[in-house]
C-alpha cells in the first residue's frame, strides 16, 4: 500500500518535471520568435530611416557660399574664345574637361596658372580647353534614348553653356578658373542655373547677356559639338590633353611639361 | 591626381549617395562588419548570449543586405556606374546574411 502510493507521488513529481520542461521549451521558443520579429522590425525600420535620410538629404544638403576663383589669370595675355596664348604660338595644347569633375578642378587650380606663365605667356604654346560634359550623363541619356543631345541638360552641362557665354564675353578664363573653385560634389546643386548665375556675376559678366544665352541655350550646339568630337577621338575620361592629336593624361605638373618640351622639340 | 571618368568608384563615391548626414556609407558598412564579428566573438564566448546575439547579427546583415540592394539599384539605374568595391561588399554581406539566415532557422527549430 504504502509503496503503491509512494510510486504514484514519484510518477506526478516526473510527470510536474516533465511539464515545467515543456512549459519552459515553449517559453525559449515563444521568445526566440520574439527575438527574430524584432530583428526583422529594427533592420526594416533601419533601412527605411537611410534611404529616407539620404533621399531627404539631397535637398537639405547646403551649398557653401559662393567664392572669388582661387587663381588668377593674366588679362594681358591675348586670347580668343577659350583659346589663350599667342595665335601664331607653334603648338596647340588642349585640355578636354568637365566642370564637375575634380581632376579638372585640380589641374585648373594647380597646373594652369603655371602652365600659362611658363609657355602661354612666354608665346611658346597657346592653350585651349575644351568640353567634355560627361559626369551629368545628360548627353549619354539623351543618345541611349534616342533624343536630340541639344535638349539634354545636367550641371556639366550647363556649365559649359555658361562658360561658352563667358568665352563670347572675353572672360572665359576668369569664368573658368571661377567655376573649378566653387566645385563640390557632383550632380547636387553646385553649378545649378542660380549659382552659375552668381558666379558669372562674381566674374563680372554682362548680366543681361548672360541670362538671355542661358535661358535660350544659345551655345548648346557648340557644347554638343564639342562632346561629339571628344566621343570621335575617343575621350573617355577627363582630363584629358591633346597635342598634335595625341591624347594622354598627367600625373603631375612635370609630366605635362615633358609632353610640351618633346612637341617643342619635334 | 585625380582622373574622372564614368564607370569609375569615383563617380559612385562623388555621388550624392556615398553619404549619409556627413558620415560616408562605406563608414557604415565597416561599422557592420566590425558589429557582427564582435557579436560573433561575444556568441563564442559567452554562450548564454547565444539566442540574442545570433537574432541581432541577423538583423544587422539584413539590415545591411536590404540596403545594399538599394545601393546597387542606384548604382545601377542612377548613378549609372558601377564600382566593384561595392558590388564585392553587398555579395560579402548577402553571404552573410544567408549564413546568418541558417543560424537563425537552427536555432528556430529547436525544441
Amino acid at each position: 500500500m504504502s509503496t503503491r502510493a509512494n510510486r504514484a507521488r514519484a510518477e506526478a513529481r516526473v510527470s510536474r518535471r516533465a511539464r515545467n520542461r515543456i512549459e519552459q521549451q515553449r517559453k525559449a521558443r515563444q521568445r526566440r520568435l520574439i527575438y527574430f520579429g524584432s530583428a526583422v522590425a529594427v533592420a526594416l525600420i533601419v533601412v527605411a530611416t537611410l534611404i529616407l535620410a539620404n533621399l531627404l538629404g539631397d535637398d537639405t544638403d547646403d551649398l557653401p557660399r559662393i567664392r572669388e576663383a582661387a587663381v588668377t589669370i593674366d588679362p594681358s595675355i591675348p586670347r580668343e574664345g577659350r583659346v589663350i596664348g599667342d595665335p601664331n604660338a607653334p603648338i596647340t595644347l588642349i585640355e578636354w574637361g568637365d566642370y564637375q569633375c575634380p581632376g579638372c578642378g585640380y589641374v585648373a587650380l594647380n597646373f594652369t596658372p603655371q602652365l600659362i606663365q611658363d609657355y602661354v605667356a612666354t608665346g611658346k604654346i597657346k592653350f585651349e580647353y575644351r568640353d567634355f560634359p560627361f559626369l551629368d550623363l545628360g548627353f549619354a541619356n539623351a543618345k541611349r534614348n534616342g533624343r536630340d543631345l541639344t535638349t539634354a541638360s545636367g550641371e556639366s552641362i550647363r556649365a559649359a553653356e555658361a562658360a561658352a557665354e563667358a568665352a563670347a564675353q572675353g572672360k572665359f578664363w576668369e569664368f573658368h578658373e571661377a567655376l573649378f573653385s566653387n566645385q563640390h560634389g557632383e550632380n547636387k546643386g553646385a553649378f545649378s542655373d542660380g549659382r552659375l548665375r552668381e558666379i558669372a556675376s562674381k566674374v563680372g559678366l554682362d548680366m543681361a547677356a548672360f541670362d538671355e544665352a542661358l535661358e535660350s541655350r544659345k551655345h548648346i550646339a557648340e557644347v554638343v559639338a564639342m562632346y561629339d568630337e571628344g566621343e570621335r577621338i575617343g575621350i573617355s575620361s577627363t582630363p584629358t590633353y591633346e597635342i598634335n592629336g595625341q591624347l594622354f593624361q598627367v600625373q603631375s605638373y612635370e609630366d605635362l611639361v615633358q609632353r610640351i618640351e618633346a612637341a617643342l622639340a619635334g | 591626381m585625380l582622373i574622372c571618368g564614368v564607370g569609375d568608384c569615383a563617380t559612385v563615391q562623388q555621388s550624392s549617395y556615398a553619404e549619409i548626414a556627413g558620415i560616408p556609407v562605406a563608414a557604415l558598412g565597416l561599422a557592420m562588419y566590425l558589429a557582427v564579428l564582435a557579436l560573433g566573438a561575444l556568441r563564442w564566448l559567452v554562450p548564454t548570449t547565444r539566442d540574442i546575439a545570433t537574432m541581432a547579427t541577423f538583423s544587422i546583415v539584413l539590415a545591411g543586405t536590404l540596403y545594399a540592394a538599394y545601393l546597387t539599384y542606384v548604382e545601377i539605374w542612377v548613378i549609372e556606374a558601377i564600382c566593384q568595391w561595392c558590388v564585392t561588399s553587398a555579395i560579402l554581406t548577402l553571404g552573410l546574411l544567408i549564413t546568418e539566415g541558417f543560424a537563425v532557422r537552427n536555432l528556430l527549430r529547436e525544441p
